[in-house]
């Protein structure tokens, strides 16, 4: 198959499809850099096999990937806590280990503000920016899913 | 002989066949969330437990279905001591080493004074029992050092730390990592000098009941993420490049066996340095996920093994019988999202495939409508290639991954396909940091094949398209439907 396995760099467009059996399409892919490749895809039942590997079809329009400005802003911890505006809040039921500032404390970009604790894992929650704190989660305290954890007024 | 296998998921399947094959009586055990996961069914019996972790009552659970012997899988209580202690007070074997061996390596100091009792080269280490001590000690032994809390694994109570005062911050975190993870409460951890870019390889080793222990060569895991596991394969590539490490590991991890008198199956591990020096790091007093690469390589079953010395017999075969014919590598696929920091991926399996070829071993507990839930390891299945040679085994891998389709839940499997066609993974130059420092642009190579793929769906015209008579969906039914409301 043409185009097997080979990493593909470059965005990739499709340029043509064609049946050229029952269940066998010809698909023409032209990328960035200018190259084009043809490939082949075959339909058996629900699963689509492709040179990139196969897939179950009804599954595949499920995936939403991240914005590229969400992925800008990715930090370790952007599985586990979310930036909505001054407050950072949790996307997973966390629970506090131990709070390392106190509200109305100066504190800078990327410093520790609180550990939580999530499937069994301590993670450390930074600041977002040089900021004052204004509100932070009791020690202890476990916190649900969209919670508050703390909030930092940037300056 | 009836054997209880005190596990779930794919590592029950894999003894209860073994199990089988000796004619004997597999029994298994699940909770109340597992009712219908495979691994019940594994069993010609199962028995309901509260809990795989509570070691009174599995024991009471294997008394009730007068088990001979006990096989603790890996995971849960596979390591504890105090369990295998409980198993032989209540007369029953344990497919596993001793309880005193157990002790002696399990616990990362114990085994690693052990180590050097034996001449078995380890880190440079001291202990510490509060965050000025673990600074002192950074400042002892040279930065950078890992903080590792006893018994950690997985990723969880060990840590790096670059300088004293990064050491004292973290012992904080160490310690309460493992506080919670393991059900004990800690002080004392270890901080040890930390090699930047090392391979990892670990010799798989096997004792019968008398204390002769023989080993069945090496495995490579090097390709791993936060130290968890993701691609093994034996044997190792660096041992075949550099001169005299194989005989070395293999001396080193049979020297400490021995000193313990080693029974069942176990791992040493080592971590190897970019000039070929092996450290010894840690043992694994049990069975591990990734023995079967071992397996296909030596043709040894290693799980039959444990439970004939378990039974009080004979292994087959001796030293001399044991060489290494081929090549396998595995592939670990997890329930893990890994374009969100690989944050486990729970919901309903809608679809599984698996190919189907005489070189693939496939070891996994799915079936299409199973619940993947939090609760447990996020290990879905195993794809184990063999081949003539590395070259073959890696294609038959490749090829592999792009036949296998696990859909409902997001797994690992983009990623694993694009990183086996990597050249520096191809040409096996690659240390235990190469996966994390290649991830983001392996992601996003990964990301774009898949959106490559949906376009081709929705081009094709099998993605869902709007209904052309939605209207006539979204009419209310009159009542008394199928007759029409006029009807009487």
């Amino acid at each position: 198959m043409a185009g097997h396995g080979r990493p593909h760099g470059s965005r990739a467009r499709i340029v043509d499809v064609s049946e050229h059996a029952p269940g066998v399409y010809k698909v023409r892919i032209s990328f960035d850099n200018g190259k084009e490749v043809e490939i082949i895809a075959k339909i058996e039942g629900d699963t689509l096999i492709t040179p990139f590997g196969a897939y179950h079809v009804p599954s595949l329009a499920s995936r939403i990937f991240m914005e590229s400005s969400e992925r800008a802003a990715y930090k370790p911890e952007a599985w586990l806590v979310r930036i909505e505006g001054e407050h950072i809040v949790a996307n997973l039921p966390v629970r506090v280990i131990e709070v390392l500032t106190k509200p109305g404390e100066k504190v800078s970009r990327g410093q520790v503000v609180l550990l939580v604790e999530t499937m069994k894992i301590v993670s450390e929650i930074r600041s977002p920016c040089n900021g004052i704190v204004k509100h932070v989660a009791a020690e202890g305290s476990t916190l649900d899913k969209d919670s508050r954890i703390a909030t930092i007024e940037c300056l | 002989m009836r054997v209880f296998i005190a596990a779930r998921g794919e590592v029950a399947i894999r003894v209860a066949k073994a199990v089988r094959e000796l004619g004997w009586l597999p029994i298994t055990v699940y909770t109340d969330e597992d009712r219908v996961s495979p691994h019940v069914s594994a069993g010609w019996l199962a028995v309901k437990v509260d809990s795989y972790t509570d070691p009174d009552e599995l024991v009471e659970a294997a008394i009730s279905a007068e088990a001979d012997i006990v096989h603790p899988g890996y995971g849960f209580l596979s390591e504890k001591p105090e369990f295998a202690e409980k198993v032989l007070d209540a007369g029953i074997a344990w497919a596993g080493p001793s309880p005193k061996a157990m002790r002696l390596l399990g616990d990362k100091l114990e085994a690693k004074r052990l180590a050097e009792k034996v001449g078995v080269p380890t880190l440079q280490w001291c202990t510490a029992n509060n965050p000025s001590q673990a600074a002192r000690c950074v400042e002892k032994i040279g930065s950078p050092v890992v903080l590792k809390a006893p018994r950690a694994g997985g990723g969880r109570g060990l840590r790096i730390a670059y300088n004293p005062w990064e050491a004292a911050k973290l012992y904080r975190i160490v310690v309460r990592e493992a506080s919670n993870g393991f059900g004990d409460s800690v002080s004392s951890i270890v901080v040890e000098r930390f090699i930047e870019s090392p391979r990892h390889i670990e010799v798989q080793v096997v004792g019968d009941a008398d204390g002769h222990v023989i080993h069945l060569y090496e495995r490579e895991c090097s390709i791993q993420r936060r130290r968890q596991k993701i691609i093994e394969e034996a044997p190792s590539p660096f041992a075949e490049r550099v001169r005299g490490l194989r005989e070395q590991l293999l001396d080193y991890a049979l020297r400490l066996a021995e000193e313990v008198e080693y029974s069942s199956a176990g791992t040493v591990e080592f971590i190897v340095d970019a000039s070929g020096n092996p450290f010894f790091i840690e043992a694994n007093t049990r069975l591990q996920v990734e023995h079967g690469v071992t397996e296909l390589v030596t043709g040894v079953d290693i799980v039959k093994s444990q439970l004939i010395v378990a039974a009080g017999r004979k292994l087959a075969y001796r030293q001399e019988d044991v060489k290494i014919r081929g090549w396998a590598i595995e592939a670990r696929i997890y329930a893990e999202d890994p374009w969100r920091g690989f944050a486990i991926s729970t919901g309903t399996i809608e679809a599984v495939r698996f190919p189907q070829n005489p070189w693939l071993r496939i070891d996994h507990s799915i079936v299409e409508g199973l619940r993947v839930s939090a609760s447990f390891d996020t290990l879905l299945a195993k794809i184990i290639a063999y081949g003539w040679d590395r070259g073959e085994a890696l294609e038959r891998l490749s090829t592999a991954l792009m036949d296998t389709v696990i859909a409902g839940i997001e797994t690992n499997i983009d990623l694993l396909r694009v990183l086996v066609r990597k050249d520096w993974f191809i040409n096996a130059n690659f240390t235990t940091q190469t996966l994390e420092q290649n991830l983001a642009k392996l992601l996003e190579e990964a990301k774009q094949r898949r959106m490559l793929v949906s376009q081709i769906a929705e081009r094709i015209g099998l993605l869902p398209q709007p209904h052309p008579r939605q209207h006539l969906l979204e009419a209310p039914l009159s009542h008394g439907w199928p007759w029409p409301p006029t009807w009487q």
